[in-house]
């Protein structure tokens, strides 16, 4: 039997909310049985990107990406196993791509629906896949890596943001790199990733002190697998992004050398490293209960599971970037980055705004006006409950009392509710933790 | 589609925190969060940090807060982020050296388009008011600035820059950051600010960072329902205790109270609507409206992106340029003046770029570049030196000889107040920017710059001689020599009332010694880089001038080479006051002698008048008061001008149009348009035809308020400013108006153009219509070949906000001045 708070800790990090009914499922099992149902994913039965998503509509392409950015959100907050969608979020910010640099939706949910099958899988497969996807190919300019003027877009961030990180390689190992990624275009007749061997350097280079005539793929080869010191540092970098992910930034070092050690052990396989963060002692400290602010994102999405609205109902994309975070477009090539990065006053002022337009439309649903029946410690209670944050510290507790006590006293129905959902949304225990 | 590189909207973004993921301290050991340890206020502490928590994360005090007026003495700084990589040798041109113009000759600009400061270097052409500026002694030059072992990545080079030190400060801190440290703790929540969704690194302290203001204002806390009110005090209350969840939760409440402090003190800056134009020009002009509510900034960190110039770099640098050079005037113009010696500006980019163009007409990352920094009492002129182009590194690229972080501790010691040796964590060397302290009156006088004009209607009026400077008519005998300009002043004169915000006068140029250009400007402004007549010797040459008034009601004229004598007729002028406005038209033809349209077949012969009726024709609405005309003059048999005038009215003594023996001569006329609603025309000598089109029709309740702009160039052929360096054929150029030079960016029914055909290979004509739409038959110049015909043009835009221009025969030059627009 598993403590109540640490499992709704493991599932407020994985599943972005800790849904009451999911608290009840697990708390009677042990905890590291509570984790295995976790990143168990056969629950969501093979989610599939909607067909309408998956082909490139010329006249209508604003139109595709709002609905997908709608589908991916909805999914977030309605999968019976989220964490599916976080760590495809996760993948997502680490394997950037921005729909506004490609262009097309079809490519962004096809890289996607790859970032979600392979979640969890292995992580050389994986890099491999992603940097055949379409969408990489045209973000990373690998679209026009041509033997005669090769472009080191693609090779440098594979080596800085993707894998390896500053400081492990050199100029010239990026120039290398580069050639080595020439001719692996893109066809603006089919649209699609295409292998060009007459645009393809085919001579000797030499990449970390080897001269070969090196492709595409034997980079990452080199990186993620025959060069074993390459190989520890990826799995360190990648077990470090993982892990500040889910548990808080600034891991110790001694947990990071028995993750990184444990994923190369297993072959560089995610899911048992999943499976070993989620299973430290440290993951359910206070310093991880505490360490990390919900991006606007996770935060949003916890707003519509409690709600039961819809992206589309609330118009989330139009305050998504007042908030900060849209997703399949993130800021740049490094992704997000978290914590004191969301708690600007400018993005902030972002999340205020969307709690209200969500409270109104919670109110004009008509589900919530009972709350004006109730006691003023019941009513808080219930919409804490609803946004699954109950129960909340006392001075939080108090202070949304006092002015639900002072909506009343003013005789406002409207306001009482109104004010009640919304300072629930803006509280430190929705936002943070 | 594809950005060749890192767009650059997110360099500032990704900048936005310290690093999370990296494992390496910063230079000196220390990563923020070993710093904070250090200090005692771990972030992950379980314990709640209390009253501490809000001087060291940065948060408000909870209660009462309120941002002061600043000292007198308190100098401000703007921090101008340029993200992407500015290509200095571009911007501040080393054009004596040889290596510029065989490193990049495909985008090398010719010494002739520079504004040279002297023999060696020179600004690039769209920076005409900056140059103004550095003229008035107000502009440090700061060249071959960067900094030892450059890097070439944006994020890492930027990190170094924003960082801002030499040695031993957090990696996860920047310079301003540390300078708000020190600030006290009373007034530093408002002392320093980002206009961004997002805080910068350099904006970032080691325990505090600046406050974020969204770039579009609509910052919650600004409704003032009873309910409303009370969720405030609860948000407030929120932050008023902690509840021990940790540091996180506590700065996340005292950020939201700060977010509701802030958003009202921000709210009035957002009220009035804000010029359109580009990125820049957007955020000055809020810069100086926060800074005229003095609420105690002290410094305000813009930016935009867009520099990262590896291909096409001729246009998209030079659309920056433009946005810049108009920033800051909107800037000056909106700033309070009893602030103008208070505040310095300072541009800073990651890096420069290569000496060498490529093969795609832009260059790659590099590294020397030249920084500006701006101010009344900076002591302006060149700093630094202009590296070598030809002495370069092992990687080909430009050394730098003034490191970044001088220039830092320079504006900390002599304009923020002191702090920069420990700021920059060094000894920098003291670059004395500055002439005289923060608030000490200045020596330098800075230019008059006027904002857009309020949107007016338009009073039409029967042509007016104002002055003839071959016969002293209006207080000037004599012709405008070499350079010279005069001023003519119109206040409380000849009807213009006091509110009139611009006129419209046809000004004809006569006697002109050599071919030299006229330009016409609110009177006592800076003169722009701009032009509205090109006369040549022998030849007389009219043009409408549709100008916004300076102080007195003035205009300026400047002519630029030989002498020549000017005369120009008041033809109405533009208020508030009045509800005449415009309806752009498709063009239309209203009269052609040659055909009989309008109801004349044949010729005009001399001191003939005909009769032409515009009311109820081509969409011109029967109330109509006034129409703008394109009258064209062809086949004359002699020298000679019409004059065009309302109906039946006594003939004015003015001039609309001039022309010669075989030419064909195009202007654009305003003329009221009687009661019965029609106009008449004149011919003084000779015999010729005459060919008007309507371009649009002012009547009371038509959409179109005119706003008038400072006049700026839009399209360039000969340089590449607007469209491709390359003559024009006969594909129409297609120039983007929307959002460009002070055009919004939406609800535009028309856009006030001077269009220059400049050399034609061939006789032609060119047209003027929204970009998209069928070309019409209709002309907006003519003119022969190897001659330089400006004429007035209301360019209507297409879908894609543009005009398109086409040229009917042979190749020309096309030049564009915009000189304001006409609302929806």
């Amino acid at each position: 039997m598993a403590d109540p708070s640490d499992i709704a800790h493991l599932l407020r990090r994985t599943e972005f909310v800790a849904r009451q009914s999911r608290i009840d499922e697990l708390t009677p099992l042990a905890l590291s049985d509570a984790v295995e149902n976790v990143i168990d994913f056969t629950a969501n039965a093979n989610p599939q990107v909607p067909a309408a998503l998956q082909v490139h509509d010329n006249n209508n392409g604003y139109n595709q990406y709002v609905s997908a950015y709608n589908w991916w959100v909805d999914s977030m907050a309605t999968r019976p196993r989220p964490f599916e969608e976080k760590m495809t979020l996760f993948w997502h910010g680490l394997f950037t791509s921005e729909w506004n640099v490609v262009g097309r939706t079809d490519h962004m949910t096809h890289q996607n629906q790859l970032y979600r099958t392979s979640c969890l899988g292995n992580l050389l497969t994986f890099t491999q896949a992603m940097a055949l996807e379409s969408a990489m190919i045209l973000y990373l300019n690998n679209a026009v890596n041509y033997k005669t003027a090769p472009n080191e877009n693609f090779a440098r961030e594979l080596m800085e943001l993707y894998t390896l990180g500053v400081g492990n390689y050199t100029e010239d190992d990026v120039t290398a790199a580069a050639r080595a990624w020439t001719g692996y275009n893109y066809d603006n007749t089919t649209n699609q990733y295409e292998y060009r061997s007459t645009k393809h350097d085919g001579d000797l280079k030499t990449f970390f002190g080897t001269t070969k005539n090196w492709d595409g793929p034997g980079i990452i080869n080199e990186i993620l697998h025959d060069n074993v010191d390459k190989q520890m540092i990826t799995a360190r970098r990648i077990a470090r992004r993982i892990w500040e992910f889910l548990a808080y930034p600034g891991i110790e070092d001694n947990i990071l050398t028995d993750l990184a050690t444990l994923f190369v052990a297993n072959n560089l396989e995610i899911k048992p490293l999943v499976r070993a963060i989620l299973n430290r002692p440290e993951f359910y400290s206070p310093a991880a209960k505490q360490g990390l602010v919900r991006t606007p994102t996770e935060w949003a999405v916890a707003i519509l599971a409690g709600s039961g609205l819809t992206s589309n109902a609330v118009g989330l994309l139009n305050y998504a970037d007042g908030m900060g975070q849209t997703v399949f477009n993130p800021p740049n090539v490094a992704g997000w980055k978290s914590n004191s990065y969301w708690l600007t006053t400018s993005a902030l002022s972002g999340r205020a705004n969307f709690a209200k337009r969500v409270a109104s439309v919670m109110r004009s649903n008509n589900g919530y006006n009972n709350l004006y029946a109730m006691s003023v410690s019941d009513a808080v209670d219930s919409v804490a409950k609803t946004f699954s944050v109950y129960p909340l510290a006392d001075s939080t507790r108090t202070a949304l009392m006092n002015d639900f006590q002072a909506e009343r006293a003013a005789n406002n129905n409207t306001g009482s509710v109104t004010n009640l959902l919304v300072l629930v949304m803006l509280s430190g225990e929705m936002n943070v933790g | 589609m594809l950005d060749p590189d890192i767009s650059a909207r997110d360099a500032r973004r990704h900048l936005s925190t310290p690093d999370i993921n990296d494992e390496r301290p910063g230079p000196g050991g220390w990563t923020r969060r070993t710093f904070l340890q250090a200090i005692g206020a771990g972030a992950f502490g379980a314990a709640s940090i209390g009253s501490i928590a809000s001087d060291f994360f940065g948060g408000g005090i909870p209660t009462a807060w309120a941002g002061s007026p600043i000292g007198p003495s308190d100098g401000i700084l703007i921090v101008i982020t340029l993200y992407g990589g500015m290509d200095g040798t571009n911007v501040f041109v080393p054009y004596g050296d040889g290596a510029y113009y065989s490193g990049r000759s495909n985008i090398a600009i010719k010494a002739s388009q520079l504004l040279q400061v002297n023999g060696s270097v020179g600004f690039a052409p769209q920076l005409s008011y900056l140059k103004s500026l550095y003229d008035a002694g107000q502009v440090a030059a700061i060249q071959g600035i960067g900094y030892a072992n450059p890097n070439l990545s944006h994020f890492s080079s930027m990190g170094i820059w924003m960082n801002g030190s030499y040695t031993g400060q957090p990696s996860g801190t920047g310079w301003i950051g540390r300078w708000l440290d020190g600030q006290p703790a009373a007034t530093a929540d408002i002392a320093a600010a980002s206009l961004d969704s997002s805080v910068p690194l350099h904006m970032q302290g080691v325990i505090r960072r600046a406050a974020g203001i969204p770039p579009n204002g609509g910052m919650f806390g600004v409704d003032t329902g009873a309910s409303d009110l009370r969720m405030y005090s609860a948000i407030r209350a929120l932050s008023a205790t902690s509840p021990g969840r940790g540091a996180l939760h506590d700065t996340y409440t005292s950020t939201m109270t700060r977010q509701l402090d802030l958003a009202n003190q921000v709210a009035p800056a957002f009220k009035a609507a804000l010029p359109g134009g580009g990125d820049l020009t957007r955020k000055l002009t809020i810069a100086a409206r926060l800074l005229n509510a003095n609420i105690g900034l002290r410094v305000l960190d813009i930016s935009t992106g867009g520099l990262d110039t590896h291909t096409n770099e001729t246009n998209s640098l030079s659309n920056t340029l433009v946005d810049l050079n108009s920033a800051l005037q909107a800037f000056y113009a909106t700033l309070n003046p009893a602030f103008q010696n208070r505040v310095t500006l300072m541009t800073v980019s990651e890096f420069g770029r290569t000496v060498k163009s490529n093969d795609s007409g832009g260059t790659d990352h590099g590294t020397a570049s030249t920084s500006f920094v701006i101010g009344t009492n900076v002591r302006g002129g060149l700093y630094g030196q202009m590296p070598s182009l030809t002495n370069v590194d092992r990687n080909g690229r430009m050394v730098s000889n003034v490191d970044f972080r001088s220039m830092y501790g320079s504006v900390l010691d002599g304009w923020m107040g002191g702090g920069g040796t420990s700021i920059v964590s060094g000894g920098f060397e003291n670059l004395n920017l500055f002439s005289s302290p923060p608030g000490a009156p200045s020596s330098t006088v800075t230019p008059i710059v006027l904002g857009p004009s309020v949107a007016g209607g338009f009073v039409s009026l029967t042509p007016l001689r104002l002055f003839d400077t071959r016969d002293g008519n209006g207080g000037r005998l004599g012709p405008l020599g070499q350079g010279e300009t005069w001023t003519f002043g119109q206040a409380g004169q000849f009807g213009i009332p006091a509110d009139a915000t611009a006129v419209a006068w046809n000004l004809t140029a006569v006697e002109a010694t050599v071919p030299t250009f006229i330009t016409v400007w609110p009177g006592g402004t800076t003169r722009p880089a701009a032009s509205n007549l090109n006369p040549v010797p022998g030849v007389t040459v009219p043009n409408l001038v549709i100008s916004q008034l300076g102080p007195g009601g003035a205009l300026s004229m400047y002519n630029n080479g030989g002498s020549v004598h000017l005369l120009a007729d008041l033809v109405g002028y533009f208020t508030a006051s009045s509800n005449l406005r415009l309806q752009p038209l498709t063009p239309g033809r209203l009269l052609d002698t040659r055909d009989g349209t309008g109801g004349t077949l044949g010729t005009i012969g001399a001191q003939k008048t005909i009769t032409v009726k515009v009311a109820g024709r081509l969409g011109v609405p029967t109330n109509v008061k006034a129409v703008a005309l394109n009258v064209v003059a062809t086949e004359p048999t002699t020298d000679s001008y019409l004059t065009v005038w309302p109906g039946t009215d006594p003939r004015p003594l003015a001039s609309s149009l001039n022309m010669f023996p075989g030419q064909t001569v195009a202007n654009m006329v305003l003329t009221k348009v009687s009661a019965d609603g029609f106009i008449s025309i004149f011919n003084n000598n000779g015999s010729t035809h005459v060919v008007a089109d309507v371009l649009g029709s002012f009547a009371d309740n038509a959409p179109g308020r005119f706003v008038a702009l400072q006049p700026g160039r839009v399209l360039d052929t000969r340089d590449g400013t607007g469209a491709p360096l390359a003559p024009v054929g006969q594909d129409p150029v297609i120039l983007k108006l929307a959002g460009v030079r002070g055009v919004p960016g939406s609800q535009v029914s028309g856009v006030l153009l001077n269009v220059t055909v400049v050399t034609p290979t061939m006789s032609t004509y060119v047209t003027v219509y929204p970009s998209g739409s069928e070309r019409p038959l209709a002309s907006n110049i003519n003119a022969g070949p190897g001659t330089v015909i400006p004429n007035m043009v209301i360019g209507r835009l297409g879908t894609d906000g543009s005009v398109a221009i086409y040229n009917n025969s042979g190749s020309i030059d096309l030049v564009a001045d915009v000189m304001g627009y006409f609302t929806t």
